[in-house]
C-alpha cells in the first residue's frame, strides 16, 4: 500500500481524534514507529492491521470508521487541496460521478506508482447508477462511499446513496441522484483563488 | 466580387459558426478585408463590452510570429502555421493560434497555452468554457497536483534531514553530560588541528573519583560527573570543544586563546570551581581535578596525536604532583603548578 494512503489513515485520526489517539493506535498494532512516510511502500497486511486496530481505537465498526476516511479526504480543511483536485472532475455531481472512470489515471498522472482501484460507473436509468468499487483491500466500497457523500456535499447536490456486496471482493454503491442543485454548494475556481483551499 | 459571391461566402461562414462554438469556443472568423465577423463564446469573454462583429482584426490583435501578417491574405497564406499572438492592451496573455483559409476569409482558432492559468484568473473562467477535448482543465489539474505532491516530498525531506541530524547528535554526544563524546572529538580535534590554528589541548582528570563513585554511590558520581560538565561549558568559549572521552575524563580543545597564559587563566578558573562544594543529594562535596595543557604554538607543526601525547604527559605530571595541580607542557620540560 502506498505511503500516502496510510498517512491519509493517520491524519484522519490524527486530525479528526488527536495525536493522542493516534500514538493509542500505533501501540496497539506494535508499529514500532509512530508517523508514515508518504513516500515508502506498506504491506498490504500493515494497512488492514492498522484499520482493524482503528476500529476498536475509535468503538466503531471498521464499515464506519472507512466510510469517515473517505469523508474525511474530502471535507477536512488539511485536505483542502485533495478536494479541490476531484472538484476538477466535473461542473456537477453528475459530471463528477461520470469523470470516476478517470479517477485511476488522474491519480496515476499526479502521482505515477499511486494504485487507484478500478471504479466503474454503470447507469441504471435516469437518475440512477451503480458504481463498482474492486480493490484488493476490503471495505474500500465504504471510503469511496464517504468520499461520494462528502463531494455530494461540496456540489450542493442531494443524492441518496447505499452500498452492498458485490461480486467477490468488490462492493457496489447504489446511486440515486435527487437533486443535483439542491444547495449552494462551496465554490470552486480553476485557477487556485480560493482561500484556504 | 459581386454580390451574389459576397452572399453566398456570408452563408457560408454561418452555416459553420454554430458548430465552430461548441468545437472551438476560442475561435474567430475574418472576412476578406480582415473584418471580425464572428466570434466564439470563449474569446467573446476576454472582452465582454466590446463589439466584435465589424471590429477590425489588426485593430484588436498584434500577430508576433510570424511577423510579417498584416492581412486576411496574409493570414489565409499562412493557414496551418503556428501563430503567437496578442490582444492589444493586454500583453500578459500571450495566446497561441491557427489560422485556416475558409470560403473568402479566414477562420483562426487561438488557445492561451502555458498561460491558462493566468488567463483563468484574469477572465474568471470556468471549465464549460473549455471544449471538452482541450487539455487545459487536465493541465491546471496536473499543475495542481504535481504541486501538492512535491509540497508532500520536501516535507519527508525536510523530516528525513530532521531525523538524520537527530540521529548524528545523538551518535556524537555523551547521554549523561551532553558533551561531545569520544567519537566526536577525535573527528572535531582532526579537523581543528587540520586547519593550523593555534589550540590549547586541555585534559582534564577529576581526583579520587573512582573513590567518590564508591562510597557515594552511582548517582552522585553522575552528578558530579554533571557539574563537572556545567562547569567546563561555562569557563570556555562557545567556539571551543568541549568533550566527556570517557570514565571521569575530560578533554577541551581551545580554539585560538590569545596566549598560553590565556589558557591558563581559564585552566585555573576550571579548576578553582571544581573546588567549590556542591551540594549532591543533601551533602556537601567538594572534588578537585588534575590538568594537563600543551600549547600547539610551542611546537613546530605538531599533529593532533603529538598534542594528545604531550598533554597527556602533562596530566601524568599534574597528578604525580598532588590534588587540584594543572602542568603545562613545553619542549623538554613540565612546568606543574598547584591552583590557588
Amino acid at each position: 500500500m502506498h505511503g500516502l494512503v496510510n498517512r491519509a489513515i493517520q491524519g484522519f485520526v490524527e486530525d479528526t481524534y488527536g495525536r493522542e489517539r493516534w500514538l493509542e493506535v500505533t501501540r496497539r498494532v506494535a508499529l514500532g514507529f509512530t508517523d508514515f512516510d508518504t513516500m515508502i511502500d506498506y504491506s498490504t497486511e500493515q494497512t488492514e492491521t492498522l484499520l482493524d486496530a482503528i476500529s476498536i481505537a475509535l468503538d466503531k465498526p471498521k464499515e464506519a470508521a472507512l466510510e469517515d476516511i473517505g469523508t474525511y479526504l474530502v471535507t477536512h480543511p488539511n485536505l483542502g487541496p485533495l478536494r479541490r483536485l476531484l472538484r476538477f472532475g466535473g461542473e456537477t455531481f453528475l459530471d463528477f460521478l461520470l469523470s470516476l472512470d478517470d479517477l485511476p489515471g488522474r491519480a496515476r498522472m499526479a502521482v505515477p506508482d499511486l494504485d487507484v482501484p478500478d471504479l466503474q460507473l454503470k447507469a441504471l436509468g435516469p437518475r440512477r447508477y451503480s458504481l463498482v468499487c474492486d480493490s484488493p483491500l476490503k471495505g474500500y466500497g465504504y471510503v469511496v462511499l464517504g468520499l461520494l457523500r462528502g463531494m455530494a456535499d461540496d456540489y450542493g447536490a442531494l443524492v441518496l446513496m447505499d452500498i452492498r456486496s458485490g461480486q467477490g471482493k468488490s462492493e457496489v454503491i447504489d446511486i440515486v441522484l435527487v437533486d443535483l442543485e439542491f444547495s449552494e454548494g462551496r465554490s470552486f475556481d480553476l485557477a487556485r483563488t480560493e482561500k484556504g483551499a | 466580387m459581386t454580390s451574389h459571391v459576397r452572399r453566398r461566402a456570408r452563408e457560408g461562414f454561418a452555416g459553420v459558426e454554430p458548430a465552430l462554438d461548441l468545437i472551438c469556443p476560442l475561435h474567430l472568423t475574418v472576412g476578406p478585408r480582415g473584418i471580425i465577423r464572428h466570434v466564439g463564446p470563449t474569446l467573446r469573454r476576454l472582452h465582454p463590452d466590446l463589439i466584435w462583429e465589424g471590429s477590425a482584426f489588426f485593430d484588436l490583435f498584434e500577430i508576433c510570429r510570424p511577423n510579417d501578417i498584416s492581412s486576411t491574405n496574409d493570414l489565409r497564406a499562412a493557414s496551418g502555421k503556428r501563430l503567437h499572438l496578442r490582444m492589444r492592451g493586454m500583453p500578459e496573455i500571450g495566446l497561441k493560434g491557427v489560422a485556416a483559409a475558409y470560403s473568402d476569409g479566414a477562420i483562426i482558432d487561438l488557445s492561451f497555452g502555458i498561460e491558462a492559468v493566468n488567463a483563468i484568473t484574469t477572465f474568471d473562467l470556468t471549465s464549460r468554457d473549455f471544449s471538452p477535448t482541450d487539455l487545459t482543465i487536465e493541465m491546471l489539474y496536473l499543475l495542481e497536483a504535481k504541486t501538492l505532491v512535491m509540497d508532500e516530498l520536501r516535507t519527508a525531506n525536510l523530516r528525513l534531514r530532521d531525523d538524520k541530524l537527530a540521529a548524528e547528535q545523538k551518535a556524537s554526544t555523551d547521554a549523561l553530560t551532553g558533551l561531545w563524546n569520544r567519537r566526536a572529538l577525535n573527528t572535531l580535534m582532526h579537523d581543528s588541528v587540520a586547519a593550523a590554528n593555534d589550540v590549547a589541548l586541555i585534559y582534564l582528570d577529576l581526583d579520587h573519583f573512582k573513590e567518590i563513585n564508591d562510597h557515594y554511590g552511582h548517582d552522585t558520581g553522575d552528578r558530579i560527573l554533571q557539574h563537572t560538565a556545567e562547569v567546563l561549558v561555562a569557563e570556555t568559549r562557545r567556539a571551543d570543544i568541549v568533550a566527556r572521552f570517557g570514565g571521569d575524563e575530560f578533554v577541551v580543545l581551545m580554539h585560538q586563546p590569545k596566549s598560553a597564559a590565556d589558557a591558563i587563566k581559564v585552566v585555573e578558573r576550571i579548576l578553582g570551581r571544581l573546588n567549590c562544594p556542591i551540594c549532591v543529594s543533601g551533602k556537601k562535596l567538594a572534588v578537585s581535578g588534575s590538568i594537563g595543557v600543551a600549547w600547539s604554538p610551542n611546537y613546530d607543526k605538531p599533529t593532533i596525536e603529538h598534542l594528545r601525547t604531550y598533554a597527556d604527559r602533562a596530566l601524568y605530571a599534574a597528578k604525580d604532583a598532588g590534588r587540584g595541580t594543572y602542568a603545562l607542557h613545553q619542549p623538554g620540560e613540565i612546568i606543574t603548578k598547584p591552583c590557588d
